[in-house]
């Protein structure tokens, strides 16, 4: 975590958080929605939670990669959004979109080592809205289609215009899913970063 | 209770007894009666409770019955309303007719007035006429026998003259021949002078004498020939007399149909002032039931009390009374305008008859001048031959005899053809009226309530057709219903899909949407990739003098190398040979896929395209020598361009006429296919 104390974040922890969130969500979601078997998963505790993590070393070397290249951006303020995508293996076609909107508070990009105090969220408090979302992620199987299909997944970063794109990225279309439905998780904030959570899957 | 009384009773007589064993024997006989008592009461009960219910059955059954015959009573009372309503409706109805009746009375007497007088008028102005005509006729007739007397005397005497004529003319002619002998002798024997000169002097005097006698009879001869053209022209003016009086008859004779037309047209109104009579009888009873209502024998009064009880009952049956009377009174209203608009066309017409007899009476008044003044000159004719006036003046006056004839003549034809004209008129207006009558007449009738009836039931049944259609446009209508919500339904799914597309859009405006390229979900199934990334796989693999390719493969070795360096030697090795291993096999796969790919273009289209850089290079299925083929590359603005090629000095034309004329590569291509295919099946024709 990246607060020594309860009512002190840096961006550089506010990122570790955010990016720490997105590993363990998209770990989630590809078990809930079976994108990988399940006994490629373990256990882990986090979040006040048992977890499960892809053992997987090419899927998470992928995580990592992004999440590394995400890690950069988040703290130069160039992310806007994460949307991992699932879509039918045969005909390429999106069915499950999990969003994530990330607003990134611009004062605190300017001056490096910059400390938000005072008015941080203590690290119990950031644990129980990450927790809330990590729940309704598991939750939202109840609601969400069966994928019959066997899907593959990919990781999009929305980042601004002025973003140098490495050479291992490329610029992707939007994957959009068409008579979608939509629902609204719940976010959390460090203060520095806000992450909102949404779901949007194809209506039948 | 009293059985238990007895009971107990029973029981004291039966412990007042001698011994326990008996008391015990007689208790249980007490009981078992007691037990047979109480056995045959519960029967009794049950008796009682089946009469009971019995009774309630009837009960039921009658309190039904009652029910029913209320609910009939109720029912007839019902229609018993219905009637007293039908009958309320009835008398309003009547009431209005009568009121309507009095009015058409009033206006039919006055027009039956009108016609009266007309018809009278008319009827004097025919009768003098005929009388006229008839006298005029008599006069006319015996002037023709006068005539032909007249004729007859004048033919006699011209037997007469010209058999005196005949005779003297004989006479004439014997002494001419006596004369002519004598003056021959005499000239034979003028021997001597003396006696020769007086025979000759003599025979002179005799022979002029002769001559002017003869000249004489010549005159006398023609002027009798010329009285004899007189008479003859009289004949015939006399003959004409006659035709024309024959004329006269036949105008008689349309006289008296026009005589006989006016009657029908009486009996006609006989007809009418009959139902007049009746309408003013039911008039008279109506009246009387009027009057009868109000206890002084007022008839304004009793109109009065009548219209107070109908708007009392109106006011109780309210809108559906209402209804059905604005209904009837509407009907009867509209018949009454129709039965108006009538009369106004029968007056109409009966004015313009009318103004046409007045003018036909006129020409009558012209025509009797005219046949006086015939009368007149006929007169004076007669005289004239009494008198034995010249002929010549005789003929003069028989010429202005027959122009006077033939202008009457032609104003008795148009005037027979105004009456006739009249008559047809008259005829008419009588069927018209005759039909006016009917209708009237059968209005008076009950049965112009079932005519109405039917009506009514014709007109429910058009209503019924015209709901039906309406129906089946409903129907049509609701299928378009359907169809518009379906269509609705859609539009709203398009415009949410619409919706959705905006926001991803927006999401994405001003951003760039990136992902890593090795996603192992995708990489780690390579036998069912999907289809987007089929055609990046297929670029990498064309690597036959694709630049591109190779660059991407070198870029990418590359970045296996950058990421070796942070690995260990063992990963590094594994993943050398994973990456090697896919990249064979890609490779394997890509080649395969294009060569599947060329074949199939070369089946398909007739061309072997070779890919050299950005250089295509077609050679023709058809083509007679392998170094006939075509050269494409990419021009500036990326499409394709022909490159200079030995083949293509041989398609100027071809290249001319696809190219440069209407710039079409596929045109070329197509012509080319076509060309070669052609000469090849020549050849193998030949």
């Amino acid at each position: 975590m990246g607060s020594d104390a309860n009512t002190v974040i840096t961006l550089k922890g506010s990122v570790e958080i955010v990016r720490e969130f997105f590993g363990f969500a998209v770990n989630s979601i590809l078990f809930q929605r079976g994108i990988y078997p399940p006994e490629t998963f373990t256990r882990v505790n986090k979040y006040g939670l048992t977890m499960l993590v892809s053992t997987d070393s090419g899927l998470l070397k992928y995580i990592d990669n992004v999440m590394n290249q995400l890690s950069s951006w988040l703290a130069t303020g160039m992310v806007k959004k994460l949307v991992l995508v699932m879509m039918s293996m045969d005909s390429g076609k999106s069915l499950e979109r999990w969003g994530f909107d990330v607003q990134t508070d611009s004062n605190f990009l300017d001056g490096e080592g910059k400390r938000l105090e005072g008015e941080a969220l203590s690290d119990k408090e950031i644990m129980a809205e990450i927790q809330a979302i990590i729940r309704q992620i598991t939750a939202s199987v109840t609601f969400l289609p069966l994928l019959n299909d066997p899907c593959v997944f990919d990781l999009l970063v929305y980042a601004k215009d002025d973003v140098e794109i490495p050479i291992e990225w490329e610029e992707s279309d939007a994957k959009y899913i068409t008579n979608q439905h939509e629902v609204r998780l719940r976010s959390f904030t460090t203060k520095i970063h806000k992450v909102d959570a949404m779901v949007s899957y194809a209506a039948n | 209770m009293e059985a238990v009384k007895e009971l107990s009773e029973d029981l004291k007589e039966a412990v007042g007894g001698s011994s326990t064993s008996a008391r015990l024997f007689s208790v249980r006989a007490v009981l078992a009666e007691t037990e047979e008592r109480y056995e045959r009461e519960v029967e009794k009960r049950r008796e009682l409770e089946r009469d009971i219910r019995e009774k309630e059955d009837m009960m039921e059954k009658e309190r039904r019955e009652l029910d029913l015959k209320i609910f009939k009573l109720n029912g007839s009372a019902a229609v018993v309303e219905g009637q007293t309503r039908e009958l309320l409706e009835e008398r309003e109805s009547l009431n209005t007719r009568l009121e309507d009746r009095e009015s058409r009375i009033k206006e039919l007497e006055s027009q039956l007035r009108g016609v009266e007088n007309s018809l009278s008028t008319a009827t004097r102005d025919q009768n003098n006429r005929i009388e006229g005509s008839e006298r005029r006729r008599q006069l006319l007739q015996n002037q023709l026998a006068a005539a032909q007397e007249r004729a007859a005397n004048a033919e006699q005497l011209m037997k007469q003259m010209e058999d005196s004529r005949k005779q003297e003319i004989e006479v004439l002619e014997s002494h001419l021949k006596a004369e002519k002998e004598r003056r021959l002798g005499l000239e034979r024997r003028s021997s001597g002078e003396v006696e020769g000169r007086r025979i000759s002097s003599g025979g002179d005097e005799r022979v002029f004498e002769l001559t002017r006698r003869n000249a004489e009879l010549v005159d006398s001869n023609r002027r009798l020939e010329k009285e004899i053209d007189l008479v003859r022209d009289q004949i015939r003016a006399m003959e004409k007399h006659l035709t024309s009086g024959r004329e006269s008859t036949a105008e008689v004779a349309d006289l008296r149909a026009k005589i006989d037309a006016m009657e029908k047209i009486q009996s006609v109104e006989d007809n009418t002032k009959e139902h007049l009579d009746a309408l003013r009888r039911e008039k008279e009873a109506i009246s009387s039931i009027v009057e009868e209502l109000s206890p002084t024998g007022d008839r304004e009064e009793g109109i009065r009390i009548l219209q107070s009880i109908s708007a009392h009952k109106d006011s109780t049956f309210k809108r559906p009374v209402h209804a059905n009377k604005g209904g009837e009174v509407d009907s009867i209203l509209l018949k009454s305008s129709k039965l108006k608009s009538e009369v106004d066309s029968l007056k109409a017409k009966t004015t313009a008859l009318e103004s046409a007899l007045v003018r036909v009476g006129r020409r009558v008044k012209v025509l009797e001048r005219e046949r006086a003044a015939l009368r007149s000159i006929v007169d004076a004719y007669e005289e004239d031959m009494l008198s034995n006036e010249p002929a010549e003046r005789r003929s003069e006056r028989i010429k202005a005899l027959e122009g006077s004839l033939k202008e009457t003549e032609a104003t008795v034809k148009t005037l027979a053809e105004d009456v006739a004209r009249g008559e047809d008129r008259v005829r008419e207006l009588t069927v018209e009226l005759a039909e006016a009558q009917a209708r009237r007449f059968s209005e008076n009738q009950e049965s112009s309530v079932i005519e109405m009836l039917r009506s009514k039931v014709l007109e429910a049944v058009k209503e019924r057709d015209q709901l039906s259609e309406k129906l089946t446009k409903l129907s049509n209508v609701q299928s378009l219903e359907k169809e518009t919500d379906g269509l609705k339904r859609k539009v709203a799914k398009l415009e949410s899909e619409l919706l959705a597309r905006e926001k991803v859009e927006k999401e994405s405006e001003g951003s760039k949407i990136l992902h890593l390229k090795d996603n192992p979900s995708i990489l780690s199934k390579p036998e069912e990739p999907t289809s987007e990334r089929k055609r990046p796989r297929l670029e990498q693999d064309n690597t036959d003098g694709s630049s591109d390719a190779g660059a991407q493969l070198k870029k990418r070795i590359a970045d296996l190398e950058a990421e070796a360096t942070r690995l260990s030697k063992e990963e590094v090795a594994k993943a050398v040979t994973e990456a090697e291993k896919r990249a064979l096999r890609t490779r394997e796969v890509a080649r395969m896929k294009i060569e599947e790919f060329r074949l199939a273009c070369y089946n398909l289209f007739g061309y072997k395209m070779q890919v050299s850089g950005a250089k295509y290079t077609l050679s023709s299925m058809y083509a007679d020598r392998e170094e006939d083929v075509l050269c494409f590359g990419r021009n500036e603005s990326g499409g394709m361009e022909l490159l200079e090629t030995p083949y293509c000095a041989r398609l100027q034309e071809e290249l001319d006429q696809f190219l440069r004329k209407w710039n079409s590569i596929p045109a070329l291509l197509a012509h080319i296919t076509s060309d070669n295919f052609q000469k090849t099946t020549v050849f193998t024709q030949l």
